[in-house]
C-alpha cells in the first residue's frame, strides 16, 4: 500500500473529497461522525464543481437515451455500431456511479474502517492487500471467458437489439450486482467459496446442491466450449495447424521457464507469442501444401478424439509443463486481442448489417431454435449475468481486497468490462451481412447440404447470399469453405477480421486475421479447457473424498488418473454428441449450458439474499430478489421448453419420439438416447436448483417471521490499520 | 553542471559534443526545470510525469499475471534470494493453488 491520506480524516474532509459517499451514504457517514464525536458532514459547503459533476451525469444520461433510442427505433437501415458504444457505456458510468453508489452505500454498507481478509490473515500467498487497480485487472482476466464473445455472436440470430438491450440491461441490473454482491459477501467471510457460504448460510442441501451444480456445469462448459473449437477446426489445416502448434510452444515455455530462465515469465510469454505468430504463418504454407494440408484435415469425430486426449493429458501432465505457460499466454493474448478489437470497432465505427429485429424471433432460428423469450438470455448467459464469476468473486479475490469500498471497482466494474466485450462481439458480429452471417451459423440439417441448396435457403428468409459470395470470402479467408461453421467461433472471427482489415484498408490481411481470431478464441478456450478438466477433477475426487477418503488424495495417482478419465469421458461424451448432431450440436448443448450457467447465478443471488436478510437489510432484498425472480422464470421457462416442447427443434423430448417414429438404426437409437440424457440433465438441474430456492424461501420467510434465530457467519470487526490509497 | 554550460546554445552544442551529448543535457535541463517548478514549460516531461501513475498501475497489472509480485512475496515471507531452485518451489506451490480453482466461461 503506497501512503496517502489516513482513513481517520475527519467525515467533513472526506465527504467534500468524495462527493458521491456524501450523497448516498449520508446515513452511514452521519452514524460514523456521530460515533468518532466528528463534524456533521451534511454542512460541508458545497462547491460550484458539484454543478459541472451534475451536467456532466446528466448529458451521459442524455447520451445513454439517445444511444437507446437509435438502436431501438431504427428500421430498415443500417445503423452504426457507434450508437450501441454509446448506449453501453453511458449506461454502465451511470449504473456504476449511480446504482452501483447505492448498492454499496444503502445496501451493503461498505466501511473502509473495517480490515478486510487480506489484512486480517495477510499470509504473503493467497491473503495480501493489494492495490484496487491490480485486483481489478486480475479478476477480469480471470472472469473474461469466451462465453460473453460466442453467446452474443449466437444471439444475433434474433437480430442485434434483443442481445443488445439485454447484455446492458441484464449486466447493470443483474450481472454486475450478482458479482458485486457475492463478493461482498465472501469478504465479509474471510474469502469463502459459494459452496461454502450457501452451507453455512443457507443450510447443508444448499452447499451439497451447490457443489453438485457446478461439477454439472463444468461439464457441460467443457463439452460445448469445445464444441465451439472443433467447429472452428473442421477441414481446416490452417487453423488446424495453428492450434496444433501451440501445444509444442506450450510445453517449450514450460521448461524454459522451468529450466532455462527461471522467473522470466513476460520474457517467456513474448517469446510463446512470437512462436505462436510464426505458427499462424506456418499454417497459411501448410493449407497451401498439398503434402501438408492432408495431415491436418480432420472431421468433427476426429477432433474430439484429439481434444479428449489433450484433456486428459492437460489433466494428469504436471501443471508447469502445459497448464501455467499456456495460461500466462493466453492472459496476454486475451488482453492485447480485446484492446485491439476495442480500438479497431472504435476506429473504424461499422454499420451494423443485420437488422434491428429478424424474422428469427418467432422461434424457428437456424442457429438455434427457441423464441426470443426465453431463449435469448439464455443464450448471452455470461455477457449479460455468469454464475461462474461468483465462484470468482468467492475464491481469489476477495482475498487481495485491501479496503471494502474496493468491491465496489472491482465486482461491479470488471462485470460491466466484460459486458462491455460482449457489445464488441455483438457489433462484429452484426457487421457481418446477414447473408453470410446465417451461411456461416447454420447447420447443413436445416439450410441444405449444399452450398446452393444452403445459399437458396438462406435467400428465401430475405437475407441474400450466393454460393459463390461464399466461396469468394471463404478464398479471401483461407479456408476451403464457410457453410455450416456452427458454434458462433467462425463467424465472430470473420467478424473481428472484417473490422481488423477495415481498419487497416488491406483486404489481402483478412486471411491472417481471420486465422488470427481463430488463433485467439481457441487459445482462450483450451485454456479454459485443460484448467476446467483439472478443476473437475479435484471437485471429483473431493466428492469422493467423503466416502472414500483414499480416493479423494489428489497425490494418489490411480485415483487422479481414474477421476482424470471420468472428468473426460463425461464431457467428452457431451462433446461426440454435439458433434453427430445433426441439427449441429450447438442447438442442444449451448441452451443446456446457459440454462446451467444462469441456475448457478440464481444459487448465487439466492446466498446474497440470505446474507441480506440476515443483516436486517431486508427492505433492500429487491435488489438481488429482482434479477433472481428473472433468472428463475427465464430459466425455468426454457428448462420447461427444452424439455417438454411439443416442437422437436426445441424439445429433447419431441425430437427422441420423432426419432423413435422412424426407421430404427443404431446411430438413431443413439440420438434418441442422447435427447433423453439431455432432457433428464436439464430437469435434474431444475430440480437442484428449485431445492436451493426452496430452502433459500423457507430460511427467509423464517428469518422474517421472528421464528428461527438469524445466525449469520460473518466475521467479526477488526478495524483496519492499512491507509487509504491516495 | 556549470550555469556557463546550460546558457550554451544547443545548437553550438549538438556541433561540438555530438547528438548524445545534447540528449542527456535535454535530461539534466528537465530535471533542473522540474526542481525550479519550471516543469510546465517542458510538454513531454510533463506528458511523461503525468503517465507515469499509470504506467506504474500497468506495471503492476503486468507483473500480478505475470506472478512476479505474487513471486517478490514468496521470497519476502520465505527470506530467500531469487534462484531457479526457489522459483520452482514458488512455482509448484502456486499453481497447485491455482490449478484448484474453477475457471470462467
Amino acid at each position: 500500500m503506497s501512503p496517502g491520506t489516513t482513513l481517520q480524516k475527519p467525515s467533513a474532509q472526506r465527504t467534500g473529497r468524495q462527493g458521491f459517499w456524501s450523497s448516498f451514504g449520508r446515513r452511514r457517514v452521519l452514524c460514523a461522525g456521530a460515533a468518532t464525536g466528528l463534524s456533521d458532514p451534511a454542512r460541508t459547503p458545497r462547491g460550484p464543481v458539484r454543478w459541472w459533476g451534475k451536467i456532466v451525469w446528466a448529458v451521459l444520461a442524455v447520451g445513454a437515451a439517445f444511444g437507446m433510442a437509435a438502436i431501438a427505433d431504427t428500421r430498415g437501415e443500417p445503423v452504426n455500431s457507434m450508437w450501441i458504444v454509446i448506449a453501453a457505456v453511458c449506461t454502465y458510468l451511470l449504473g456504476y456511479r449511480f446504482y452501483a453508489g447505492f448498492v454499496a452505500a444503502r445496501v451493503m454498507a461498505l466501511d473502509n474502517r473495517r480490515a478486510t481478509p487480506a489484512e486480517r490473515l495477510r499470509d504473503g500467498h493467497d491473503y495480501e492487500p493489494t492495490n484496487k487497480w491490480i485486483v481489478f485487472g486480475h479478476h477480469f482476466a480471470a472472469i473474461a471467458g469466451p462465453g460473453p464473445l460466442v453467446g452474443p455472436t449466437l444471439a444475433a440470430q434474433f437480430g442485434y437489439l434483443p442481445g443488445a438491450l439485454w447484455i446492458i440491461i441484464g449486466a447493470v441490473l443483474g450481472g454486475a450486482v450478482q458479482d458485486f454482491v457475492v463478493l461482498f459477501c465472501s469478504l465479509r467471510r474471510d474469502g469463502k467459496s459459494l459452496g461454502q457460504m450457501a452451507r453455512e448460510e443457507i443450510g447443508k442441501v444448499g452447499g451439497f446442491t451447490a457443489l453438485i451444480t457446478v461439477l454439472m456445469i463444468m461439464i457441460l462448459l467443457l463439452a460445448v466450449i469445445g464444441l465451439v473449437i472443433v467447429n472452428a477446426l473442421r477441414d481446416s489445416p490452417w487453423g488446424t495447424f495453428t492450434i496444433f502448434a501451440t501445444m509444442p510452444i506450450a510445453l517449450f515455455m514450460g521448461f524454459y521457464l522451468r529450466y532455462v530462465r527461471p522467473g522470466k515469465v513476460l520474457e517467456c510469454s513474448i517469446l510463446g507469442f512470437a512462436l505462436v505468430m510464426a505458427a499462424i504463418f506456418g499454417g497459411q504454407a501448410v493449407s497451401q501444401s498439398a503434402t501438408w494440408a492432408p495431415w491436418f484435415t480432420y472431421s468433427g469425430l476426429a477432433l474430439s478424439g484429439a481434444l479428449i486426449v489433450y484433456g486428459f493429458l492437460a489433466s494428469t501432465l504436471p501443471v508447469w509443463m502445459l497448464l501455467a505457460p499456456r495460461d500466462y499466454l493466453s492472459t496476454f493474448v486475451k488482453l492485447g486481442v480485446i484492446g485491439l478489437l476495442a480500438a479497431g470497432i472504435l476506429a473504424l465505427r461499422p454499420q451494423l448489417q443485420l437488422p434491428a429485429l429478424t424474422r428469427f424471433v418467432d422461434g424457428t432460428g437456424p442457429v438455434f431454435a427457441g423464441k426470443i423469450f426465453p431463449f435469448c438470455f439464455i443464450t448471452i448467459a455470461c455477457g449479460a449475468v455468469s454464475g461462474f464469476h461468483a465462484l470468482i468473486s468467492s475464491g481469489t479475490t476477495p482475498k487481495l481486497l485491501a479496503k471494502e469500498r474496493h468491491a465496489h471497482q472491482v465486482g461491479y466494474g470488471s462485470m460491466l468490462l466484460e459486458s462491455f466485450v460482449a457489445i464488441m462481439a455483438l457489433i462484429a458480429a452484426a457487421s457481418l451481412q446477414p447473408g453470410v452471417y446465417f451461411a456461416v451459423n447454420s447447420p447443413a440439417g436445416i439450410v441444405g447440404a449444399t452450398p446452393a441448396a444452403a445459399s437458396q435457403t438462406i435467400t428465401n428468409w430475405g437475407f441474400p447470399v450466393t454460393a459463390d459470395q461464399m466461396q469468394s470470402l471463404a478464398n479471401d479467408a483461407g479456408e476451403k469453405t464457410l457453410f455450416y461453421r456452427t458454434g458462433g467461433a467462425p463467424s465472430l472471427a470473420l467478424g473481428m477480421a472484417h473490422i481488423f482489415v477495415s481498419t487497416q484498408g488491406a483486404r489481402h490481411l483478412l486471411a491472417f486475421w481471420y486465422h488470427f481470431a481463430i488463433m485467439f478464441e481457441a487459445l482462450f478456450i483450451l485454456t479454459v479447457l485443460d484448467a476446467g478438466t483439472r478443476v473437475g477433477r479435484f471437485m471429483l475426487q473431493d466428492l469422493v473424498g467423503h466416502v472414500w477418503p483414499k480416493g479423494g488424495q489428489s497425490t494418489w495417482m490411480p485415483g487422479m488418473l481414474g477421476a482424470s478419465a471420468l472428468i473426460v469421458a463425461a464431457w467428452g461424451y457431451f462433446l461426440i454428441q454435439g458433434v453427430r448432431d445433426p441439427l449441429g450440436g450447438i442447438n442442444s448443448l449451448w441452451p443446456l449450458f446457459g440454462i446451467s450457467n444462469q441456475l448457478l447465478a440464481a444459487i448465487a443471488l439466492c446466498v446474497g439474499t440470505t446474507v441480506l436478510v440476515k443483516m436486517h437489510r431486508w427492505k433492500f432484498m429487491w435488489v438481488t430478489c429482482v434479477p433472481l425472480a428473472w433468472l428463475v422464470i427465464v430459466t425455468f421457462a426454457a428448462g420447461w421448453q427444452k424439455i417438454f416442447s411439443d416442437s422437436p427443434a426445441i424439445g429433447f423430448l419431441a425430437q427422441a419420439d420423432v426419432l423413435a417414429r422412424g426407421p430404427q438404426t443404431a446411430a438413431t437409437a443413439t440420438l434418441i438416447f442422447n435427447n433423453r440424457l439431455d432432457a433428464a440433465v436439464c430437469g435434474l438441474f431444475l430440480v437442484l436448483v428449485a431445492v436451493v430456492l426452496c430452502d433459500s424461501i423457507y430460511s427467509w420467510v423464517t428469518i422474517l417471521s421472528g421464528s428461527r434465530d438469524v445466525r449469520s457467519h460473518e466475521s467479526a470487526f477488526v478495524p483496519s490499520q492499512l491507509v487509504e490509497e491516495a | 553542471m556549470s550555469s556557463q554550460a546550460l546558457q550554451e546554445p544547443s545548437a553550438q552544442r549538438t556541433r561540438r559534443r555530438g547528438f548524445w551529448y545534447s540528449f542527456g543535457r535535454r535530461r539534466v535541463l528537465c530535471a533542473e526545470a522540474c526542481a525550479t517548478g519550471q516543469a510546465n514549460t517542458l510538454g513531454f516531461h510533463n506528458l511523461w510525469r503525468r503517465l507515469q501513475p499509470v504506467m506504474r498501475v500497468l506495471k503492476g497489472i503486468l507483473n500480478e499475471i505475470t506472478d512476479q509480485n505474487a513471486y517478490r512475496r514468496h521470497l519476502t515471507a520465505h527470506h530467500a534470494e531469487h534462484s531457479g531452485e526457489e522459483w520452482r518451489k514458488f512455482c509448484d506451490e502456486r499453481w497447485k493453488a491455482k490449478a484448484q480453482r474453477t475457471r470462467c466461461c
